[in-house]
């Protein structure tokens, strides 16, 4: 009887054991010996004989896969990620793995949105898109691990195996925004039960996708042309292509034509919310944080403002609170906040004092806050110059 | 894919370069390691009559006579493993059952239930019968694809009904047989909520046999479950190798978890789990104020996460209970080198 704690077994050992020809390799001497330290399966001599299959299968493509079949990078395509990306990370050996193309690129990106895939239907869980196999080419099943979307580079994509319908990648994209939901096209995993193999995959997964994502997004940085702490002489194009390579499916609330509107009218998709829980009344609003490093946009996120207190008047309006998650010791200038009006596409600039001892603000601004506007905070840190955190 | 560059000869040309054919021994010989701890030696014959060099000619085989392979070949994954270790395991007992190894199918319990299953199965109009691309046999009560994606180890705790007769000789009619495919059919589509579950024909065997003596032996054993089972030479001597073979397994991942902890973690988990201290006392040693507890708790964790795909130390489905034994051997381990490591030899 195949069990998931076999699958889980053969899982391990395909994402995280080297392959023959780095066990073999001579730079790799002090890894592999580290990794015959740790690991379980190459302690025993990898009984499944995961790796030799790794290695008859890079034989094999290296034979009779044609060079032509690299052609453009689409949704829906099942590719793998390149083989000479496998990396060591913690005395074990990622190896690439296959991923689907949720959005079609042009030629000026860099990034691509993708999500992991696993074949082994033994593993699936809720969460996972299961396409039905007439909706699949070049695989006779695959599951879609909606909860392990990440970008890549253009670049660190390799061989198209297979497709998917682009029901499928417009399906995946919706369970990824709602959790519990299941298109009718998908078959339906099981609940998980208390010490299910398949929890254990799932944190196998992300450490797969958090390992090749983070080498991804360093690259991408790499790419990023010069910022500078004065930001805010870029150009409106260079600030956008540079944020959209960090987060491409960051938005704005319009198109902005000034670096201010770029800042201030900026849409965080919504996977880079931290999952919380609501605490108590206060309300909050999500500050946009800019972190520069070395004079490169370093990282994008959103970060929450707890307001406290809100004072409308009618030539004015006072907001105060507290940003807990920010470095100590933030300058003055490194805050700005505004009035934004997405319907008339325009900014109103406040007054923003911030006392970095007790992580306390407040924002006030020389007119009222009308219906449908909205406050906006910026915070553009140079941690070169600055304090990290 | 250059379809012209993947005919037959090519592929065979490629499947037997030195170093593929090295490849598949590698294989073969790991293979056969496996079946012959996992004692694939069914129905009755020692796996050691076997060799690693059948297994290879027999890979060899497969691969050129399935066409299926080479797309797993493209994709390197665990669906290309899968196949090859079902086909092995169905090859073995086709070689046990060999004229060689002078098997007698009404002495193999197991096949002769599994033929009588089918035949049943195949006359009753209560079930349809499903055969899958890899020659599985499913039964279900119509042939509308299930949506619900069901292991076996999902159904395993079904518990079996009281009104059947629980030995082999009683079952084993037309009657029973239906009334039991029927009663586990019903459990199995309500508790997965799957109106169109199929079931695998040897999957249903399986659970039988956490009931019902099925062993390849049976002819020889009494028919009541309460009496011990007699001497078995044969088993006795795979269960020695077996245990030598545990040991070994459970001594090596003993071993890998050792170093898996950084030097605060092996002495948190060594008070804690080996000298089973209090709170008080680990702070006390450790020399810190607060207790330790949380990180005791994610080292607990590392643990589970460690052991969970691994043999005799994890539960192979559901919530069964492990031989404590064997984790104790594990554990007497761990705490032997953290006890050098920390307190000296």
């Amino acid at each position: 009887m195949y069990t998931r704690k076999q699958a889980l077994a053969i899982a391990k050992q395909f994402r995280t054991c080297p392959p023959p020809f780095i066990q073999n390799h001579p730079d790799f001497k002090t890894e592999n010996k580290n990794h015959l330290k740790i690991c379980p399966f190459c302690a025993i001599g990898s009984p499944h004989g995961v790796q030799e299959w790794q290695e008859l299968s890079e034989s094999f493509r290296t034979q009779f896969i044609a060079e032509n079949e690299q052609s453009d990078i689409l949704a829906g395509q099942i590719r793998q990620v390149r083989p000479e990306l496998g990396c060591w990370r913690d005395d074990l050996y990622y190896n690439p793995p296959l991923v689907l193309v949720l959005n079609n690129i042009d030629e000026t990106e860099e990034a691509v949105y993708v999500a992991q895939v696993w074949q082994d239907l033994a593993l699936a869980s809720p969460g996972d898109l299961i396409p039905p196999t007439d909706l699949i080419t070049g695989f006779e099943n695959i599951f879609i691990e909606t909860w392990n979307m990440y970008t890549l580079r253009k670049n660190d994509l390799g061989t198209c195996l297979g497709k998917v319908s682009s029901q499928v990648v417009d399906e995946a994209l919706k369970m990824k925004e709602d959790p519990d939901y299941l298109p009718d096209l998908s078959r339906r995993p099981l609940p998980l039960t208390n010490e299910d193999p398949r929890r254990y995959f799932h944190q196998l997964e992300m450490e797969t996708g958090y390992t090749f994502s983070a080498m991804a997004a360093d690259a991408l940085m790499d790419e990023v042309v010069m910022v500078k702490t004065d930001v805010l002489t870029l150009s409106v194009e260079t600030l956008v292509k540079s944020m959209k390579r960090v987060i491409p499916t960051i938005d704005w609330d319009w198109a902005p034509d000034t670096v201010d509107e770029c800042l201030a009218a900026l849409k965080f998709p919504t996977e880079s919310f931290a999952l919380r829980a609501a605490e108590g009344d206060n309300k909050e609003i999500n500050a946009v944080y800019l972190e520069l490093k070395n004079g490169k946009i370093n990282r994008i996120k959103p970060i929450e403002c707890i307001i406290h207190h809100a004072e409308a008047r009618s030539d004015s309006y006072t907001v105060s609170g507290n940003i807990p998650g920010l470095p100590d010791n933030l300058g003055q200038d490194t805050f700005q906040c505004h009035i934004k009006n997405p319907e008339k596409k325009s900014l109103f600039q406040g007054h923003f004092s911030w006392d970095s001892q007790g992580k306390h603000f407040i924002a006030k601004f020389d007119r009222a806050l009308k219906p449908n506007e909205t406050l906006s905070f910026t915070i553009v840190n140079d941690v070169a110059n600055g304090f990290d955190q | 894919m250059g379809k012209d560059k993947l005919s037959p000869q090519a592929f065979e040309a490629w499947l037997k370069t030195d170093k593929n054919r090295n490849t598949l021994k590698i294989i073969a010989g790991k293979t056969y390691k496996k079946m012959e701890l996992n004692r694939l030696n069914l129905p009755g014959v020692d796996i050691r009559l076997t060799t690693p060099d059948d297994i290879f000619q027999e890979l060899m085989i497969f691969l050129l006579e399935n066409e299926g392979v080479r797309n797993g070949l493209i994709v390197g994954g665990t669906e290309t493993m899968k196949r090859l270790h079902g086909f092995l395991w169905h090859r073995l007992l086709d070689i046990t059952r060999s004229a060689e190894a002078n098997q007698d199918i009404y002495k193999d319990t197991w096949r002769l239930f599994y033929r009588h299953i089918l035949d049943v199965m195949g006359k009753s109009d209560q079930f349809v019968k499903t055969k899958t691309s890899s020659r599985v046999i499913l039964f279900g009560r119509t042939h509308e694809s299930p949506r619900a994606v069901v292991m076996m180890e999902d159904l395993m705790d079904i518990g079996y009904p009281q009104d059947l007769p629980a030995y082999f000789q009683a079952l084993n009619t037309k009657k029973n047989i239906l009334r039991l495919a029927g009663y586990f059919w019903e459990q199995a589509a309500q508790k997965t909520q799957e109106p169109h579950i199929q079931l695998n024909v040897r999957d249903f065997m399986s659970w039988i046999g956490q009931y019902v003596n099925l062993s390849n032996r049976i002819d020889s054993y009494p028919e009541t479950s309460d009496d011990e089972i007699p001497d078995n030479p044969l088993a006795k001597a795979c269960q020695a190798h077996e245990d030598v073979m545990k040991k070994k397994h459970l001594t090596a991942w003993a071993n890998n978890f050792y170093h898996l902890l950084k030097d605060i973690e092996k002495k948190v988990f060594y008070y804690y789990e080996c000298k089973e201290l209090k709170h008080k006392d680990v702070a006390e040693l450790m020399d810190k104020k607060g207790n330790l507890s949380y990180r005791r708790d994610k080292i607990r964790d590392r643990l589970k996460a460690f052991l969970r795909p691994l043999d005799w130390v994890s539960p192979d489905h559901g919530n069964e209970q492990i031989d404590s034994a064997d984790f104790k051997f594990f554990r007497d381990n761990l705490c032997n080198l953290l006890s050098t490591a920390i307190e000296g030899a």
